[in-house]
């Protein structure tokens, strides 16, 4: 065998039991034609069907559930305690998303603190590569579960208020333990600054 | 200055003596961290981070000068372990906010601190509560501040207005058991305790006055290094690594600094661009208030055709073009093509008439231009201003003199009428002297008398200033000790008056300057004038506006010739210099008249349409195209923002000047007035690291014929009585300035409407006015109604008429004085 450059020769190993003497081979031949294996491969097909067991999902009346690390649309989080908004207009996930296709506008708000007015991603360039929610130092911006988006146009822009808690619904506003989690071992791994108080 | 060689980092280097370790280094692509250090100012020695070795000794590179052979080690372990524990001394209790600060992506502490890779903290100290100021339009943010005073050093030594100080942070001490110089090492544990100990605090104004030394310049803003100043225009509107920085022009005023428009998009759903501040690059230039924070003055406007056919219409039938000098150099060649292809007038007084008066310095200083500029400026050592409120007609300009004064150990004397409490406020060895308005001739004949040099001046100046002088005999009484023998035979000493004739020159001179300047004021200027030997003249518009203006030119002229002064002829509008250099410009009006930024019959406006008879054209924030500034530079103007109406490019186009965009007219600018072939793209637009301005390029004066008739001091009407001065307030310039609605919300009253007057408190209450009324001031049978308010940094009686959206009492080629008189107007 030729080894081509950067490809590994692997040895293919089968694996398969096959008929040895004549006489194996020709058992083998008989019990196939012989058997009901059509059958039973019906009886199957049927029996689900009957039973309404099925596999089949169907969509889009029924989804599979998805794994908790999920990328789809984006959520921006509030603070469980206050309910206020976690976002505080740093600006990362605007400089490190690679498809240029978050803005966000900020001002100076009555409290004299930096304020997000609006903030949106054009899902429509979005490649959903986590790195916005990997970067935001407050765990504001995150991945959703939804990942069906219906748009006329390549454009599709989703603003702040779509993607963030609703007031009403803190209660059930879940952690994304994604990219941008803390990691179970975190603490093990901060430097404590010593305090003089 | 002699060159030397040195060696940094085993690199050989040439360097002139003189000039500090740090800035060789810079201007030769080596990095020393520093934090403290301003080019253009003394060394404040904050930080010390910029240590090095030389010659195996630890010296702090932004004060060593550089010597003949010396050896400098920029790294060695020891002093990377300083810097280190330096930078972790200025992250003690700094909070941990980047994520909402306007300074991150920018911050030098941030840099500094990854740099020198700080990733763990090993000192504390107790927290101090938040101490936060708004000054003016700064805002200042004690927690952030790393006291590199950087904002002090460049407010007294640059921008002049000395307005900031220390004051006490009040907070914890450090427990030098636990720290000490051990531990950090000499230099990080005396920075800690310095940040320790200090805050920055507003100077408190003097209580006696009203005066507040701040002039809002924003320019502490700009040079502070992390957070903690940061100027509120811009404060949380957008993260700076998000906006596009161009280079540009500031259009203002005619010092045409060197400055960055920021822009981004407007919103979310708005993609048209927005400028968001301003910047300066502020080792090499320092921009005033308006040129920082009067950004917003565009002309947002679309193509309305009807409006153009009509103005293609109105040039048809137009005999005169009148304008204004706020364009381009290449606008005013379309207006000169125009001129002559179709003979249309060309008026622009104000141009016309600083045209005029370079025109007569020319005749007797035997060059087509002074040759002065910004550069001659901060490497004088001995300054005469004449005829400029300079704080308010060239704020820069009055930067530069205030720095060149304090770093080259110069003396500045300034002529003029109205007493300033801010040049006096300057560095000491600045002088007023105040004449009385309208005595100018005389002053510039004293200059005569000063400096030139009498050999090289023609003998009827020397004849007419000598004319003036007469000897006298004065009797005096003096004491003198006397020994005498009395009668005991010893010796005693005593005292006896005598009286003794002594010889005094007395120079009438005075007289006629108005100025009575005694003994010691005389002794006061020889010791001013002692030691310099590089001279710069700054000559403003009241000079140039004065009815004896023409010959006050000759004299200048002469002045320049025979005298070590280098003259700079301020000119009074921004671009007035290259329209007088490209323009063929008419005394007056004729028929139906166009007017480009000025009255006319049909109007283009930059400063946005609202009549039928106006067509919009793009603010100087929109243009390509160049301006000649103060130092005779071509500079470019690049545009921050798009345009999307019609130029005066599209006019010519229409009028059968052909050509595709209008900086194609770059290179096509008269060269026999001294320009260059030289492309607009060409042309560099900013600075480099050596400081060297690489920014369009300067005009050189080209040599005339002279002649050398002057005329003697010709008595002009006093001006008394009441007297008012045509005078912008600070930030204030012409109607972009007067559009910016950034400068409109300025927090101080000076910030200027131009429907006041601003009046000083003798005035007041010489006339019994009192802030805010209503008053009526005619002159000549023109009138005109305006508020009187109480004015900041103006001593003496008068009051400043602005005239930045036009006067009635004034034109742009009146003398700036005038007597008026006033009354209050009651309802
Ligand atoms: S997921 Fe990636 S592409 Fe999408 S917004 Fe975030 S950073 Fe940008
Ligand atoms: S990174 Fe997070 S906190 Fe920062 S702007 Fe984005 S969402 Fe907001
Ligand atoms: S305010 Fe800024 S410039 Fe001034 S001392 Fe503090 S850090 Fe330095
Ligand atoms: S704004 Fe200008 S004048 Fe005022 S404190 Fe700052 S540097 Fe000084
Ligand atoms: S207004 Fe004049 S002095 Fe001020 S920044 Fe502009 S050009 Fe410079
Ligand atoms: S730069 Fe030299 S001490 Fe700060």
């Amino acid at each position: 065998m030729m080894e081509r450059e950067g490809i590994k020769n692997y040895i293919e190993v089968d694996t398969r039991t096959r008929p040895v003497s004549r006489w194996q081979q020709f058992t083998q031949v008989v019990r196939r034609s012989v058997s009901i294996e059509l059958l039973k491969g019906l009886k199957i097909v049927f029996g689900v069907w009957l039973k309404d067991e099925s596999h089949t999902l169907i969509y889009p009346k029924e989804k599979l559930p998805l794994g908790p690390r999920y990328r789809a649309v984006h959520k921006l989080l509030r603070l469980v305690e206050s309910g206020n908004e976690r976002c505080i207009g740093c600006g990362l996930c605007e400089k490190i998303c690679i498809a240029q296709c978050i803005r966000m506008e900020t001002k100076i708000d009555e409290d004299k603190r930096k304020e997000v007015v609006d903030y949106s991603i054009n899902l429509g360039r979005c490649i959903f590569c986590g790195y916005c929610a990997e970067v935001c130092p407050e765990l504001a911006i995150v991945h959703g579960g939804r990942y069906e988006n219906v748009s006329e146009q390549r454009a599709h822009y989703v603003l702040k208020d779509d993607m963030l808690t609703p007031i009403d619904l803190l209660k059930q506003q879940e952690e994304f333990p994604g990219y941008g989690a803390i990691s179970p071992d975190a603490d093990s791994k901060i430097k404590k600054t010593p305090l003089e108080y | 200055m002699s060159e030397v060689t040195i060696k940094i980092d085993k690199k050989e280097i040439k360097a002139v003596e003189g000039e500090s370790v740090l800035n060789v280094a810079r201007a030769n692509g080596i990095y020393i961290p520093a934090i403290c250090f301003l080019k253009r100012t003394s060394a404040s020695m904050a930080c010390k981070l910029c240590m090095v070795e030389a010659d195996g000794k630890r010296v702090y590179s932004c004060n060593a000068k550089v010597k003949e052979g010396m050896d400098i080690v920029t790294h060695t372990e020891e002093i990377e372990h300083d810097r280190r524990k330096i930078m972790e001394a200025y992250c003690v209790n700094h909070p941990l906010q980047c994520g909402v600060c306007d300074k991150s992506g920018e911050c030098e502490l941030q840099d500094n601190t990854m740099f020198q890779q700080v990733y763990e903290q090993f000192q504390a100290v107790q927290d101090t509560p938040r101490h936060i100021s708004i000054w003016g339009s700064v805002k200042y943010d004690g927690a952030l501040c790393i006291m590199c005073k950087r904002c002090i050093t460049v407010c007294k030594e640059m921008v002049g207005d000395d307005a900031l100080t220390t004051m006490a942070r009040g907070g914890a001490e450090i427990d030098e058991e636990k720290y000490n110089k051990e531990t950090m090492g000499k230099d990080p544990f005396g920075i800690w305790k310095a940040i320790n100990k200090n805050l920055i605090d507003k100077k408190i104004p003097n209580p006696d006055s009203r005066e507040n030394p701040c002039t809002d310049c924003g320019e502490c803003a700009a040079v502070c290094p992390t957070g903690a100043m940061i100027t509120k225009d811009f404060q949380y509107t957008s993260n700076a690594w998000e906006l596009e920085s161009i280079p540009s022009t500031c259009a203002h005023c005619s010092v045409g600094c060197h400055l960055y428009y920021e822009v981004k998009y407007e919103s979310i759903g708005n993609n048209e661009k927005k400028i968001y501040r301003t910047k300066n690059d502020f080792h090499f230039q320092s921009i005033c208030g308006a040129g920082r924070f009067g950004y917003d003055f565009e002309n947002r406007a679309r193509k309305d055709e009807r409006t153009f056919k009509k103005a293609i219409e109105a040039f048809k039938e137009a005999k005169t073009i009148a304008f204004s000098s706020l364009i381009t150099n290449e606008e005013a060649l379309i207006l000169q093509k125009l001129k002559e292809k179709y003979g249309y007038k060309l008026v622009n007084n104000e141009a016309k008439n600083y045209q005029n008066f370079l025109h007569e310095f020319s005749k007797t200083s035997g060059n087509s231009l002074y040759t002065g500029s910004v550069d001659e400026l901060v490497s004088s050592n001995f300054f005469v201003s004449i005829g400029t409120s300079l704080k308010s007609d060239s704020p820069v300009l009055r930067y530069s003199l205030n720095n060149a004064v304090k770093m080259n150990k110069g003396a500045a004397i300034y002529f003029h009428p109205i007493l300033d409490p801010l040049i006096d406020a300057m560095q000491k060895n600045i002088l007023s002297v105040n004449h009385p308005a309208g005595k100018e001739e005389a002053v510039v004949y004293y200059l005569l008398d000063m400096f030139a040099n009498k050999e090289a001046l023609p003998q009827e100046i020397v004849s007419y200033l000598d004319s003036f002088k007469s000897e006298t005999t004065e009797t005096v009484e003096e004491v003198v000790k006397e020994k005498v023998t009395n009668k005991e035979g010893e010796e005693e000493v005593v005292e006896k008056t005598i009286t003794k004739d002594v010889k005094k020159i007395v120079n009438r001179l005075y007289e006629e300057m108005g100025v009575y300047i005694t003994d010691d004021k005389e002794k006061e200027i020889e010791k001013l004038i002692a030691k310099k030997d590089k001279y710069s003249l700054i000559v403003g518009e009241d000079v140039i506006t004065h009815p004896r203006s023409k010959n006050i030119a000759r004299l200048l002229g002469i002045l320049e010739k025979t005298s070590l002064f280098k003259v700079v002829i301020v000119p009074p509008k921004t671009n007035s210099l290259g329209v007088a250099l490209i323009c063929d410009l008419d005394d007056s009006k004729e028929g139906y008249c166009v007017g480009y930024n000025a009255e006319g019959d049909f109007r283009l406006t930059a400063s946005g349409a609202t009549k039928e008879n106006e067509l919009d054209m793009p603010a100087l924030n929109q243009q390509e195209g160049t301006f000649v500034n103060v130092s005779r530079r071509v500079v470019p103007l690049n545009p921050a923002l798009d345009y999307k109406g019609f130029t005066l490019g599209d006019i010519a186009n229409k009028l059968e000047i052909i050509f595709e965009y209008t900086v194609d007219l770059t290179e096509e600018l008269p060269q026999e007035k001294g320009f260059k072939p030289i492309c607009f793209d060409e042309l560099g637009s900013g600075f480099e690291v050596s400081g060297f301005e690489n920014r369009g390029y300067q005009i050189q004066p080209i040599e005339t014929k002279t002649s050398e008739s002057v005329e003697k001091i010709a008595h002009i009407d006093d001006i008394r009585g009441t007297v008012v001065y045509r005078c912008n307030p600070i930030k204030q310039f012409s109607a972009y300035t007067a559009k910016s609605t950034i400068l409109a919300s300025d927090p101080i009253p000076n910030g200027g409407w131009a429907d006041n007057i601003y009046a000083s408190e003798e005035f007041l209450v010489a006339n019994k006015l009192s802030d805010g009324e209503r008053v009526r001031l005619s002159s000549d049978g023109v009138q005109e109604e305006l508020i009187v308010l109480k004015g900041e940094k103006i001593d003496g009686k008068i009051a400043l008429v602005p005239n930045f959206l036009g006067s009635k009492l004034f034109s742009d080629t009146d003398y700036r004085f005038k007597d008026v008189t006033i009354e209050r107007v009651d309802g």
